[in-house]
């Protein structure tokens, strides 16, 4: 289904929850992706980063791609929610490509979060593709 | 260069900014102070919201707090009550029965009126008997609500017959305190409950009518309504005060000073409580030295 420019919170109907949990999703073997929401709120990182984990359940190391292309800045509240999330999943973080297309403001916003996180090992791109490319790499492949 | 202005609840970097900054260092100079102050006014807004719900919590503490200080203020008082209520049958009763150990030696029987002495003084104990029984009963009753194991026997039933009965077992004391009793139930009002349960509740809502009716005329009336049988019981004697309107169905309630009148504040609590278990309600309607006027209500 086709999700709006807006925040989606906990009243969201099933149908919509599964399209937002459907944003992340396996690239490669021990690759994943997450195509951020335009909007972005505390109930979407949660869905997402919920069916990351049982997507990449069964992997020690992994490395992921961000794409950010659409994504506008997210309010505190949903930073907040999203610094929890990457900080539980990092230690079994190879790489973290994101993905910024000519969205400015995003790839000033991915450098800070990386910097404010103490994130090394990650990259960020103009497009997708060379983000997932980058993760390959990194992964030695 | 732009000149950013922060603090006291205001910023001047916007995303607008941030995109439109040549310089891409400046930029994410900008972009990061944005974020802490964003950050900064979350967490300030946070800390708003945990006082308040502390504020909140607080409050709620002291409020069960009181409750519970009224709570045990009314148990002390209830205990007073009762063990006053108690102690004074049983002493008119010792007294009693000491008076009717003396006549019953051999050379008082042959006394002139003994025996018509003896038998006022046994229709006393009887009475002092009775309002020990209905002490206890009373507290049984309470006993029985809190525990929950409070049941109803319900029956078919004419509300105006449980009306009549109450009536006639006041009928000694209504003429003794020269009250105007008058009676409207010009129908019958059938309907099924627990006729021993609503013959207290109707009990006690004469009984209190007698007692604080300052000796002026009461009126019953019995009707039925479209879904349910009403019961009116009003006098116009000294009322219940505005504020104190929404105690009197509560456990110990006691409008009047202990000293003015028996029993033990239950009557009205035990009465709400049959009712409700009964599918109705009961309310009041009282003015200071105006009277009062208790409506039943109980669904058909």
């Amino acid at each position: 289904m086709e999700l709006e420019q807006r925040p989606y919170g906990p009243g969201s109907t099933r149908e919509e929850s599964e399209a937002i949990a459907d944003r992340a999703s396996v690239v490669d073997d021990r690759i994943l992706l997450i195509d951020e929401l335009p909007v972005q709120s505390p109930f979407s990182v949660k869905i997402m980063f919920d069916r990351f984990r049982a997507l990449a359940h069964d992997w020690d190391r992994f490395a992921y791609v961000v794409d950010l292309t659409e994504a506008k800045r997210p309010n505190p509240e949903t930073r907040a929610a999203l610094k929890a999330q990457i900080l539980d999943i990092s230690p079994r973080v190879t790489h973290l490509a994101v993905a910024v297309g000519d969205n400015l403001l995003m790839r000033a916003m991915a450098r800070l979060f990386a910097y404010g996180m103490g994130l090394t090992n990650v990259t960020i791109h103009a497009t997708r593709a060379e983000a997932i490319e980058e993760t390959r790499r990194a992964m030695g492949r | 260069m732009h000149l950013a202005e922060i603090g006291a609840g205001r910023c001047t970097i916007t995303d607008d900014t941030v995109v439109s900054e040549r310089d891409p260092e400046m930029s994410q100079v900008l972009l990061g102070l944005l974020v802490l102050y964003e950050d900064l006014s979350y967490a300030s807004q946070q800390r708003a919201d945990a006082e308040a719900a502390l504020r909140l919590v607080a409050e709620e503490r002291a409020r069960l707090l009181e409750d519970r200080r009224q709570a045990v203020t009314a148990r002390d008082q209830f205990l007073a009550v009762a063990a006053h209520e108690l102690r004074t049958p049983l002493a008119t009763l010792a007294l009693l029965v000491d008076y009717l150990i003396v006549p019953m030696a051999p050379h008082s029987k042959t006394e002139p009126g003994g025996v018509v002495v003896q038998m006022r003084q046994l229709a006393m104990v009887k009475r002092q008997v009775d309002r020990l029984t209905a002490l206890v009963v009373e507290m049984l009753d309470v006993s029985r609500i809190t525990r929950g194991s409070f049941q109803l026997n319900p029956a078919p039933v004419d509300l105006r017959d449980v009306v009549r009965e109450v009536l006639d077992r006041f009928d000694l004391e209504i003429q003794r305190s020269h009250v105007r009793v008058t009676v409207n139930a010009p129908d019958p009002a059938p309907g099924i409950w627990d006729a021993a349960r609503i013959d207290q509740v109707i009990t006690n809502l004469i009984s209190n009518a007698l007692k604080y009716g300052a000796g002026r005329p009461i009126e019953v009336s019995v009707r039925v309504e479209a879904s349910q049988a009403v019961v009116v019981v009003r006098d116009h004697g000294i009322g219940i005060p505005e504020d104190e309107q929404s105690k009197i169905f509560g456990p110990f309630a006691r409008v009047v000073a202990a000293k003015h009148h028996v029993g033990l504040g239950l009557g009205l609590w035990i009465a709400q409580q049959i009712v409700q278990a009964s599918g109705g309600r009961i309310k009041v309607d009282s003015r200071p030295e105006q009277g009062s006027t208790f409506t039943v209500e109980l669904p058909l």
